[in-house]
């Protein structure tokens, strides 16, 4: 992806998957889903039909539009730069195995994400969830990446 | 090198930006196309206290690779079908959505895909195909 789209993504956790042994860095894209988006309309003093003026606008691409198309950004909004470097934070010490200090930060994180009426961090919840049964202790032989098991 | 900045000129550096793109857009379609939002009012998708909805959730995973396509089925209906490790690995990612609670899931391999990896599919892509036209000739001869 651009540098532009890059940055609006966030990444989660390093995982293993199944049948694989090689480390898997995941990512996500902040997506608040519990508002009200504006209804499509096409733009001022056009007499384009709307359906002409999407794929125009879908021509126009360019990786400023991460930055300027409404929807994406309203998507994004409850990723706060702030919100992001405690999460980025409390994932290095997540993956340097300093677990008590992670617990902190994605406690954190998990707060200001609730705090824009979206539930708790689903991310920062499922980590805590994983450190917590595990006793706050990583493994042994812990490298930052664990087995992604799906129920 | 050359090829590099023709590719990234074509657009191609910004070919999985789009696809995310895509994916974004069908998440704010599901909670704004009204047609779609009826669910909302029809008392089965009430929660068990009856004052809320459930809401309509889609995951998605993204992942990048190869694959091959083949048409699966009968002639009454055929059906495409992608089938390699990297569909699998897509498919995982969906899944895990649900784990993270999350919408989309990308790999390290899609957050990371430029012009340079484009090209070097398509370098496979042509290498297949040549061989396969090689042994065309070969068994036509």
């Amino acid at each position: 992806m651009s540098p532009e789209a890059q940055d609006v993504c966030r990444k989660l956790d390093v995982v293993n998957v199944k049948g694989s042994a090689v480390p898997m860095p995941i990512y996500t894209y902040d997506c608040h889903q519990t508002q009200n988006f504006p209804v499509l309309r096409t733009p001022k003093g056009s007499n384009m039909p709307l359906i002409k003026a999407l794929e125009q606008k879908a021509k126009e691409f360019t990786t400023q539009t991460w930055t300027t198309d409404e929807d994406l950004v309203q998507l994004r909004h409850l990723a706060t730069r702030e919100f992001r470097i405690i999460f980025e934070k409390g994932l290095d010490k997540y993956s340097s195995g300093e677990w008590k200090e992670a617990k902190r930060f994605f406690e954190q994180a998990s707060r200001m994400m609730s705090e824009g009426d979206n539930g708790n961090d689903g991310p920062s919840e499922t980590l805590l969830q994983y450190m917590m049964n595990r006793n706050w202790k990583p493994p042994r032989d812990w490298i930052g990446c664990r087995p992604l098991t799906t129920k | 090198m050359f090829f590099l900045l023709w590719y990234s000129l074509l657009g191609l550096d910004t070919i999985s930006d789009k696809a995310l793109i895509g994916f974004l857009k069908t998440i704010v379609e599901v909670n704004r196309d009204p047609q779609v939002l009826q669910y909302r009012k029809d008392k089965r998708f009430l929660t068990s206290d009856g004052t809320n909805f459930v809401p309509l959730r889609m995951g998605f995973g993204l992942h990048a690779g190869w694959a091959i396509e083949g048409a699966v089925g009968s002639l009454c209906k055929v059906d495409a079908t992608y089938l390699s490790p990297h569909v699998n690995m897509a498919a995982r990612m969906e899944a895990a959505c649900r784990q993270f609670g999350v919408s989309i899931l990308m790999t390290e391999k899609f957050h990371e895909v430029r012009a340079s990896h484009v090209w070097k599919c398509l370098d496979y892509c042509i290498t297949v195909i040549l061989c396969f036209s090689y042994l065309t000739t070969a068994h036509v001869s």
